[in-house]
Order: structure tokens, then sequence, then C-alpha cells
């Protein structure tokens, strides 16, 4: 068992600075926290310090470029000595985990981009279209690899498909589908590879608004830019409200939206599979 | 296992999938990361269904940890055998190496130390493996790795032909992690090849590296090294090789330059009789 126990101070000195730290300033007392043989002392003590160090930021380096393989247009904003600056921080704060639930490429990603939200929450990062690169990256991720996310677009998919030939009535309630996602970019999203369309971003007070959907079997995310009403109309067929009651609402804040105007728009999305006719008001 | 050979190979890349159906003159087989599938949604499943109608598969793992002294965790190796019996591959691999202990997910593919109790470890787990995998060769590779245990009992090619030897199992021989560390750590790479049981060679890596300010890193973002090209012919001629199987993992090139590289591969594997 005691290699065991050499392979768990390895494993720590490797991937927390903090402990390298203590583990350099006194490599006697550090081993001395775990059970181990005379031979397996002397090997930790005598690790090379160069080569150790060297090492644990390849490691840093190694784990970082995992879930920014999948976030180009971020990783294309952030500093050059990100790794250097911030990646002992997210190693020691979302210590990765072998026994963590999720596909291990979901959860790093999730936990990379939370660790970016709170650098920029913090100001140490620029926000601006890191933010916005972020956000988009992240969502058409989300849309694309989540299992949960997946079952629940099937099934929407497969109600949908049953409701075919379904008229559109002032009394139906529409329900947006789990595979769409709606999302405001302030700063703007710059084109990269052979990435999305950019998106020109504008302000906090007059974002871009758009609409991310991902249907089951296509392995692109499309993304249509919205105009407020549009985004208005969508945010509100959350399956509680009848499209009557959806146009009013509509046109109590906005340009006159007349019924007939919604029924078109929810006749599109509905074919579009971005709506689908909720049977009951969800939970 | 039987002894046809493959030819050459290709490490199946997403963003290859359309070049990679389309280049049956260039590709005997494809080496497919049981990793990118035993989570994935269904749509990418069909994709390696169908690159698995064209080409026959090897399937290769990332994070066994077979050096980890203590069991292989079950749930991943429940998923891996779930994905070998799914793709029907003529072997499965992982590397002879440490990515996980306990608490700790070490990311990358760590060194072991050398000793006879690790030797034990692998071979218990190796033969886990197989227990849950039946039927199926099973094939260990060696890593690149930039800082080595002190107090080790064994070189590491002692240690390579330990393992090998104790749990019978086939060699995915990696050209380039033999290049790499012969650099970083100060050896011979002819030397190492020459003290290694080449006879259990079943599957060979070729990739490229990056050379840092005081190291060579194994990257897989770069063409094909000389001197690593000259290190697998040295291969193809001293062991009976079944395929030959390039990785390129990041900063793409036009696949046709891919095609040469797997174009001169070919023409190494032929020039030592281990190709048609």
């Amino acid at each position: 068992m005691s290699v065991l126990q050499m392979q768990r101070a390895f494993g720590r000195i490797l991937t927390d600075a903090e402990e390298r730290r203590e583990f350099l300033a006194d490599r006697t007392a550090y081993i001395a926290r775990y059970d181990l043989a005379g031979r397996e002392r002397e090997s930790l003590s005598q690790l090379d310090e160069g080569r150790l160090q060297q090492y644990a930021r390849l490691v840093i380096a190694t784990r970082i470029d995992l879930p920014l393989s999948v976030l180009p247009m971020s990783r294309a904003l952030l500093p050059d000595d990100f790794v250097d600056r911030y990646g002992p921080r997210f190693m020691r704060e979302f210590p990765a985990s072998p026994t963590a639930e999720g596909p291990p490429q979901l959860r790093e990603v999730s936990r990379l981009v939370e660790y970016l939200n709170l650098l920029l929450g913090e100001g140490k990062l620029q926000g601006g279209q890191l933010a916005d690169a972020l956000l988009y990256e992240a969502t058409a991720f989300r849309l694309s690899n989540e299992p949960e996310l997946d079952v629940a677009r099937r099934a929407f998919e497969e109600r949908q498909a049953r409701s075919t030939g379904r008229s559109l009535s002032k009394d139906s309630r529409l329900v947006r589908s789990p595979g769409i996602a709606l999302e405001a970019f302030e700063g703007g999203i710059p084109a990269h590879g052979t990435g999305p369309t950019p998106l020109r971003g504008e302000t906090a007070q007059n974002p871009t608004r758009a609409l991310m959907l991902k249907r089951s079997g296509e392995r692109k995310v499309h993304v249509f830019a919205l105009n407020h009403a549009v985004w208005n109309f969508l945010q509100l067929c959350d399956g509680h409200r009848t499209l009557q009651q959806v146009a009013r609402a509509l046109s109590a804040d906005e340009d006159p939206a007349n019924l007939a105007k919604c029924e078109a728009l929810a006749r599109d999305f509905v074919q579009r599979g971005v709506l689908g006719f909720a049977d009951s008001p969800p939970a | 296992m039987s002894d046809r050979v493959l030819g050459v190979g290709l490490g199946y890349r997403s963003e290859l999938h359309e070049e990679i159906l389309g280049s049956a003159a260039d590709l005997d087989f494809l080496e497919v990361i049981s990793d990118q599938f035993v989570n994935a949604l269904p749509d990418r499943w069909e994709r390696i269904r169908r690159a698995g109608s064209v080409y026959p598969l090897v399937s290769h793992s990332l994070a066994m940890s077979v050096g980890t002294a203590q069991p292989v965790d079950p749930d991943y190796l429940a998923r891996t055998a779930a994905f070998v019996q799914e793709i029907d591959p003529r072997w499965f691999s992982d590397h002879l190496c440490m990515t996980k202990v306990e608490e700790v997910d070490l990311y990358t593919l760590n060194p072991l130390w050398f000793t006879e109790e690790v030797v034990d470890t692998v071979v218990a787990n190796v033969r886990r493996i197989r227990e849950t995998v039946p039927g199926r060769p099973f094939l260990l590779e060696n890593i690149s790795y930039y800082l080595a245990f002190p107090q080790s009992t064994m070189s590491e090619s002692q240690f390579l032909t330990q393992v090998l030897e104790q749990a019978d199992c086939g060699l995915l021989l990696d050209v380039n992690n033999v290049f790499v560390n012969s650099r970083n750590l100060d050896f011979d790479p002819y030397e190492f090849l020459r003290s290694i049981p080449l006879e259990r060679v079943v599957q060979v890596h070729i990739a490229g590296f990056r050379e840092t300010s005081d190291l060579l890193v194994d990257t897989h973002d770069s063409p094909v090294d000389e001197e690593v090209w000259q290190l697998l012919d040295y291969v193809c001629r001293h062991s009976p090789v079944l395929g030959v199987s390039l990785e390129r993992d990041a900063n793409l090139p036009e696949f046709s330059a891919l095609r040469e590289e797997l174009g001169h591969a070919r023409q190494i594997m032929r020039r030592a009789g281990r190709c048609p």
C-alpha cells in the first residue's frame, strides 16, 4: 500500500503549487505526512527540483489546454501568460478529480468557464469580447455535448413530430425547445477561423440578442440575431401563457403586436424546431 | 493474435472525418481514442460506426492508469469494454503510466517508479483489464516523460520488458516517445530499442514534438522528425509490427501533408517487408 501513498504524495506535489512549495521548503517534514517505506521516502526526497517545476508547469498547461481546445475564440483573447499567472490558482481552487461525475471534457470546460468568469468578475481579465466569446462558446459546447440536454431535446423533437398537423390557435400554449439558448452579447464576438459569423456586439444597454439552436443529429449550432420584439416573444413562450396572452403582453410594452403577427411568428418557430406545443404547463 | 498486417493508419480526429472517409487509397486502418466516445452523444457514435464500415479500427485509451497501485477504475473499464464491444477493434491499448491516484487526477501520462512492486501492480491491473474485455489483444504503450523517479531498481527498458513478459501482452511502441525521452533523459534510443522485446511489437506510433528551450515535448502538433523516421525504419526491420499509425492532434495541416507522411510510413514498412 505504501507505493499508493508515494503516488498520492507525488500527485499532490505535482498538481498543487502550495503543496509543492511546502515540499520544496522542507522535504523531510512534508514526506513525513505520508506512511512511506525508506526507499520511497528517499525517492521523493531526491526528486530534481528544476525538473519538477518544469513538469508541473507542463501539467497545468496540459490541463488548461483540454477545455481551451473547444473554446478557440476565448483562447485567442486570453493573455499570453495566462497559464503562468492564473494556472496554479485554477489547479488549487478547481482541483481535477477522477471521481467527479460527468464526462471529463464537459466537466473541465464547465470548470474552466466558471474560473474565467470568476477572473472576469474580479477584474483580472478584460471583459468585453472575452466575456461574449466565452458565453458564446460555452453555450454552444453545452448545447452540443450535454447528455441530459440531448435526451430532453430528443424527447421534445419526438413530441413535436407527433404533433405535426396540429393547428395553432390563440389558446395554444407554446414552449421553447431545450436545444436552444437565448443569450445577449454586449461586446461582440470576433470572427475566428471557420467559426461563426461575427455578431456585432454593442453595449450593455443595447446588446445583440441571439438565438442559438442545436438540433439532434446535426453537429452545427445555428445562431440567429433577434430583434427586441422577437426576443421578448420567445421569452414569453414559457409553456404557461397562451398565444393570446403572449400577444397581449407584447402589445402592452412594445410596438402594437397583433395576434396575427404572433401567430405567424409562432408558426415559423414551430417549423424550425425552436418552439413546440405544451400539452401541460411545465413544472 | 492474428498476424495479418493492418498497414498504415491514422488517429481518428473528428475534424478530419470527411477527408478520412475519402482516403481509402492512402489509409489502411484507424486508431480511435475511446475516451472521446465513451461519454459522447449518439451522433458522434454514428460517425465512428461509419468510419468503421470503411476501415478496420483499433481502440486506444488514455486513462486506465495501469500503474496506479490500486485496481483500475471499474466504471471507466466497463465503459471502455462497452466501446470495444461496439466498434470491434483488432486490439485495444493504453499507456504504461499513471494518470490518476485516488482523489487526484493528474491529467497527463505520468512515469512510474521502475521497481518490482510496480511491475506487480501493472501485471495485476492488466489481468483485470483482460478479464473485463476477454478475447481481444491488449497492448501497452511506452510514454514520453519529463521527470524520472530516483531510487528505481531497474531501468525503463528492464521495467518495460518485465511488464510485457509477466503480463504477456503486446507492445504499442511509440518511437517518437523513445526519441523525445532519449534527448530529454540523455540515452541512446537504439540501445533502448535493442534492450526491449521487439518481438512483442504489434503497433507503432509516429508523431511530432515541439522543442522548448530545454526540453522536447511530445505535442503531436508538428510533422514527424527525420530521426523518428529512422527509428521507425529500425523497428520495422527488427519487429513483427502489424500497423504503424500517425498521431496528429493539433495544428492540423492540409490533409495532403498527412497523406505524404502516411506514404512515407508505407514506404518504410514495404522496404522492411512488413507491408504488401
